[in-house]
């Protein structure tokens, strides 16, 4: 079977993460939005009940802090191996100080239920990108992979 | 730029609408119209679903959601692609001269092996470079186009249906290897720490640890099922494309998802002998040493300590037991059982090429013709 059971565990496990991470980041971002009465005008449709708020904060928190235990620990790895082996990840979390400074903060303001900011959402952009490019870079490999 | 999200959103789902729809508007093949055609609808109309709750939800009209859009979308469109060509193409190309004989051909090894799940589809939408591959998500094995007139790679399909099985069950062996497998690598990891080699060998016994639990054991297995199943015809056809992978002088390297083509062979081996195949393991192995011996291909000194004959050993007695456990029948007994089976006719072939390798194409064909008279 070559490398595509390899490559479809990884590209597995990137989907669930990428679609878990994404659908918190959107109702967190509507929650936000939630806060300016002009946009309930402006997007009529624009709802968002307190329960999967609620659900939306724990997911995200949790994927944050699996990303960052990413950096030590090895078992940890293996939980998230398409992830894990994510190079550009790899360097936003563990080498890039910043944008790691940036997700602690991130970490803090859902812990402590504070709004994120502007720059805190950037940030989450900038993670839902990179894992969206890494998955389909596994995508793209799994179709030259059969064998 | 939100109006163009919207619109790449609609135009999937036309896509995935207009698929649907071609499905839905003929008769299929019998093998595929009963249950692959309608799972694939059944698939077409969740990923409609998704899109429709996108498009409805209002969340397209919200510029500060694009790039979440984007990301939906990429997963949505790359799920379409791996449905055309996981399904909507095998179905497209079925053929009843090719598939229809396959399919054909993979019930009866099915009943040969008395394993009662439902055999998956094959399919000729693979070529020789890609070879045999499982999609074991769709429920497809793809072979080379024009597989059906071949014989010799024939046993791989057995090793394709060894990953079906062992996904049925798959703790039962890793449940019975794992405390072995620590317990080995624990050892070789205590050692380099009293011989001072730790800071090199912690890591490199780790990796080689979790590429045995995570991929090894799998392949391992297959292996030794295809050969519990299909007896010495798979140690040639294994030899056969250990000797392709000697182009890259790789004979003894190992990649995540794959042990080394000579370990497999250790490991078919010791299957072999197990099943009552004693001599004629013998006879392959003595063919596999010399082909060692004449490729001459670069091994690492640490080779000794990924792959040792112990661990092989220990679990090509957890994979008999398994097979036995789940009552596969083995090849001997098919034999016994069967006037003629697909895995003798695999072994026929094999000795066909090895005895009279001139008549070999012309018995090639009657063998596949008495293949078809069986079916």
């Amino acid at each position: 079977m070559s490398e595509m059971t390899l490559i479809s565990k990884r590209y597995g496990d990137l989907v669930n993460f990428t679609s878990k991470v994404n659908k918190s980041v959107i109702i967190i971002k509507k929650r936000s939005l939630l806060a300016e009465a002009s946009n309930k005008k402006k997007y009529p449709k624009l709802e968002v009940n307190e329960a999967d708020f609620n659900s939306a904060k724990e997911s995200l928190l949790q994927s944050l802090i699996d990303l960052e235990n990413l950096a030590a620990d090895t078992e940890y790895n293996n939980k998230l191996i398409g992830v894990s082996e994510s190079s550009a990840l790899q360097n936003l979390v563990i080498k890039n100080e910043t944008d790691r400074r940036e997700i602690e903060a991130i970490v803090q303001s859902l812990k402590e239920d504070k709004p994120l900011s502007k720059s805190n959402f950037l940030m989450l952009d900038k993670i839902i990108s990179i894992l969206d490019t890494e998955r389909n870079l596994l995508f793209r490999k799994l179709r030259t992979a059969r064998g | 730029m939100i109006s163009f999200i919207k619109g790449l959103f609609i135009d999937l789902e036309c896509r995935v609408l207009r698929m649907n729809s071609q499905l839905q508007s003929k008769n299929h093949h019998p093998d595929i119209q009963k249950s692959f055609v309608p799972k694939t609808i059944e698939y077409l109309e969740e990923l409609d679903s998704f899109l429709q709750v996108k498009i409805i939800s209002g969340d397209l009209d919200i510029e500060f959601l694009a790039n979440n859009n984007m990301t939906d979308f990429n997963q949505y469109q790359e799920w379409f692609k791996n449905l055309e060509f996981y399904r909507f193409l095998v179905i497209q190309n079925y053929k009843d001269d090719a598939e229809g004989y396959l399919n054909k051909k993979i019930r009866k090894i099915y009943s040969e092996i008395k394993h009662l799940a439902n055999p998956p589809i094959l399919t000729t939408i693979s070529n020789s470079n890609d070879y045999y591959w499982a999609e074991t998500f769709f429920e497809i094995i793809a072979v080379p186009f024009g597989e059906e007139h071949n014989l010799l790679n024939l046993a791989d399909l057995y090793h394709e249906i060894g990953h079906l099985i062992f996904r049925q069950y798959p703790d039962i062996v890793e449940f019975k290897l794992l405390p072995v497998l620590n317990s080995y690598f624990e050892k070789q990891i205590d050692l380099s720490i009293d011989e001072k080699t730790n800071t090199y060998y912690v890591p490199f016994f780790n990796e080689k640890r979790n590429h045995w639990k995570e991929y090894w054991i799998e392949e391992f297995s297959c292996d030794m099922i295809a050969t519990y199943l299909c007896g010495p015809a798979f140690a040639w056809t294994n030899m056969k494309m250990s000797a392709l992978s000697n182009r890259d002088k790789a004979i003894y390297a190992d990649s995540p998802s794959h042990p080394s083509d000579e370990s497999r062979m250790r490991a078919v081996f010791m299957m072999l002998d197990k099943s009552g195949f004693s001599s004629e393991c013998r006879e392959i192995k003595k063919s596999w040493d010399q082909f060692l011996n004449h490729i001459n291909n670069p091994k690492h000194p640490d080779y000794k300590f990924i792959f040792p004959d112990d661990l092989l050993d220990q679990l090509s007695t957890i994979v008999f037991d398994y097979c036995k456990g789940i009552d596969l029948a083995p090849y001997i007994e098919q034999i016994g059982t069967h006037k003629t089976t697909i895995s003798k006719i695999i072994n026929d072939a094999w000795y066909e090429l090895h005895n009279s390798p001139f008549e070999f194409e012309r018995r090639q064909k009657e063998m596949i013709e008495e293949i078809k008279s069986l079916i």
